[in-house]
């Protein structure tokens, strides 16, 4: 076993900090959704420009192509430089680009890559309904074939974005009378298609995030379908894929940066002479070493060419929960100032609320244990 | 960077599993005439004779010499099965003792016990009932040293233990080297590591074979997510351990903390997952022919070894990670 960088990832990590210095914005991502949409494209558009973009993706596809190592790399520059979040690119980026690459027809790929590495087209997600959240298979959003189209009737919930997305990955039943994962299908939907209606969502923090998406007889043509038609959860378990692997080491980079500013706060403050508050922050210091220490023995496995599999539900458990008892803490250090209703000035807080949306957003804690309990302790199953 | 075992590694995790799997298995404690102090005795004179005790020792006391990561791998596996204390004690000590009672150390002759506070007047002795040797462990120092020790219980049954008064206490060999400590630290840390995969793979044993209400109780999600949280926090103490390990054979500019915080994460799982494993054993768990308790009660012995708040000033007071 190691922690060594070769000299060409040192070398890798210092043109990168570079760039990073030279490039990451100096004002904050905007609170207002709309504008920030338009500061994530335009963000999006640089890291293209500068050759940043497609980390994962294939060369060929536009994209990096980096090693599991490098994007380590990257993610925890990108995090000390103070990189913006991944915002309303996430889906474009991490699901949508790299299930086209996989499953897409060559005019899908066409059609939608370049946009997406340049900025030009958010997309957002189409999955959870009222009635299918944890339990996917049960969705209901039906989509009967009608010529070369598919006619979507239904409704979807807790979409981020959708009201500033210009496509959607919508997954829809469109085998009439099919039940639980099969007869889906997996569409491009344009999400200025006559007949979609959008009802934005306020979150706790105030932001409204997310939507619910009402379809009333939406054409989509069947053209638009990726993988085959009524096998779309194949597909989407291709795209859920794509989440696991390297996309916690930016959320366990940030719980670290920001724990130590916290304790470098407390030292500053003379908060941290409270015995009972020096050992809190002391034993989160000593999680956020072991995730940090998970992340680097789960990519290790990736980099040697294991897929990615149930041990990223380990891994999103202990991050949920590792970022909840830091930002809890930031919070009880801020003290009385947390208390500030103008969550845009009150980080501390926003922060501390947005670590409960993250857990349960890719799936809650129980769910987690679930996968858990059935793939990696191989349990009798509950259900 | 690669934090996965390497074929040499495997294969020592894989040698001594096997050994003590057929040496050492849990049920020894189940047997009528079993003896602490002669099962103590008889494993290190087998750990003595495959080289394990010498480990990570000079080749000037007959030695391996291998870096604390081998070293951490091998005491993961002692772990498992409750070893006896005097292996990671004696280990430590003939790092530092002088040459000649060093070698008789890793020959297994002189057996080293863990030496810590009993009250404010007596010291205990933990883990052997031969010679007069012990460990002291505290931050900066390791101290190797004799007092006139007289026979005591202790609360683990399977840990021979003495105590003496304060005042016969010798000094013997002492080291100020502050990787030593730590390095001991990190042997404690795999042994509760160990100790907290036991307890899961007890945990999980037992959910798939014992029925209630007509089905497995693994079936039933209260079970089913107590033994999820066990393996939580086993996989990142294991990740932590081995970071760590690595960290202080390399000698990392951060090699103390990350150190403390193996220490912190791998006891914080073997106490909890100790507990959980009992209590999803039901009445069968509280009972002395159950090794639930046997682990709990190793998990706490070697916690108070090394106690937590301890460990938590020393990480509060570092520097903390380095990027």
């Amino acid at each position: 076993m190691d922690l060594d960088w070769s000299p060409e990832q040192q070398a890798f990590r210092e043109a990168l900090r570079a760039w990073l210095a030279a490039n990451v914005p100096t004002e904050r991502r905007p609170h207002d959704l709309a504008a920030a949409a338009a500061f994530d494209r335009a963000w999006q558009r640089q890291l293209f420009e500068g050759g940043w973009a497609g980390l994962n993706w294939p060369v060929e596809y536009g994209g990096r192509g980096l090693s599991i190592l490098q994007q380590v790399i990257w993610y925890e520059e990108y995090v000390r430089a103070g990189g913006p979040p991944m915002g309303l690119r996430f889906v474009a980026q991490n699901h949508a680009g790299p299930t086209l690459i996989a499953l897409g027809t060559e005019a899908q790929k066409a059609a939608h890559l370049q946009p997406i590495l340049t900025g030009q087209h958010l997309w957002c997600q189409g999955f959870s309904e009222p009635n299918a959240g944890s339990d996917l298979a049960s969705l209901r959003t039906r989509a009967e074939v009608d010529g070369d189209h598919l006619v979507v009737t239904g409704q979807k919930i807790w979409t981020t974005g959708a009201d500033q997305a210009d496509f959607q990955e919508l997954l829809v039943r469109s085998e009439p009378g099919s039940e639980r994962h099969k007869g889906l299908a997996w569409v491009i939907c344009p999400m200025d298609a006559p007949g979609i209606e959008i009802r934005p969502i306020r979150k706790m923090t105030g932001r409204a995030e997310f939507c619910a998406v009402f379809y009333d007889e939406v054409r989509i043509p069947l053209a638009n379908v990726v993988g085959r038609l009524h096998e779309g959860w194949a597909t989407a378990m291709a795209t859920l894929g794509f989440e696991r692997g390297t996309s916690f080491i930016g959320e366990m980079a940030e719980i670290a940066m920001r724990l130590e500013d916290l304790i470098a706060e407390a030292r500053a403050s003379g908060a941290d002479r409270d015995d009972e508050l020096r050992r809190k922050l002391a034993d989160r210091r000593a999680e956020v070493a072991a995730l940090r220490a998970l992340n680097y023995a789960n990519l290790s496995r990736y980099a040697r060419g294991e897929r990615p599999g149930a041990e990223g539900s380990i891994t999103k458990l202990f991050t949920n929960e590792v970022a909840r008892s830091v930002q809890e803490l930031a919070l009880e250090l801020a003290g009385g100032v947390a208390l500030d209703g103008d969550l845009a000035e009150n980080e501390a807080a926003e922060a501390w609320l947005n670590g409960m949306v993250l857990t349960i957003g890719g799936g809650t804690p129980e769910i987690q244990r679930e996968i858990i309990a059935d793939r990696v302790l191989e349990l009798p199953r509950s259900r | 960077m690669d934090l996965t075992l390497q074929e040499d590694e495997r294969q020592i995790a894989a040698m001594a599993a096997e050994v003590l799997a057929g040496e050492a298995a849990l049920d020894r404690w189940f047997r009528e005439d079993v003896d602490a102090a002669a099962e103590e005795a008889r494993l290190r004179a087998l750990a003595a004779g495959l080289g394990w005790i010498g480990f990570g020792a000079p080749a000037a006391a007959g030695g391996s010499e291998v870096s604390v990561v081998e070293e951490a791998v091998l005491f993961r596996e002692a772990g498992r099965f409750l070893a006896p204390m005097s292996l990671a004690a004696g280990a430590a000590a003939a790092r530092f003792a002088a040459a000649d009672l060093a070698a008789r150390i890793v020959e297994g002759e002189a057996a080293v016990g863990v030496a810590m506070a009993r009250d404010a007047g007596r010291l205990w002795r933990l883990g052997t009932a031969d010679g007069a040797l012990a460990l002291q462990v505290d931050d900066a120092r390791l101290t190797l040293l004799e007092a006139d020790w007289e026979p005591a219980a202790c609360l683990d049954p399977t840990v021979p233990a003495q105590s003496a008064a304060l005042g016969s206490v010798r000094t013997v060999a002492e080291t100020s080297a502050s990787a030593e400590p730590q390095r001991f630290g990190l042997l404690v840390a795999a042994q509760q590591l160990g100790l907290a995969e036991t307890a899961l793979a007890a945990s999980v044993a037992y959910a798939k074979l014992r029925e209630q209400f007509g089905r497995a109780i693994g079936s039933f999600q209260a079970v089913r997510h107590r033994c999820v949280d066990m393996a939580v926090r086993a996989e990142r103490a294991k990740a932590q351990l081995w970071f760590a390990a690595v960290s202080l054979r390399d000698g990392a500019a951060d090699a103390s903390f990350q150190a403390a915080a193996a220490m912190r994460v791998c006891d914080d799982a073997a106490g909890r997952n100790a507990r959980d494993n009992i209590l999803l054993h039901g009445a069968i768990g509280v009972t002395a022919e159950n090794e639930g308790h046997l682990l709990l009660k190793r998990a706490t012995l070697w916690r108070q070894v090394l106690p937590p708040n301890r460990i938590l000033e020393e990480i509060a007071r570092g520097g903390g990670p380095a990027w």
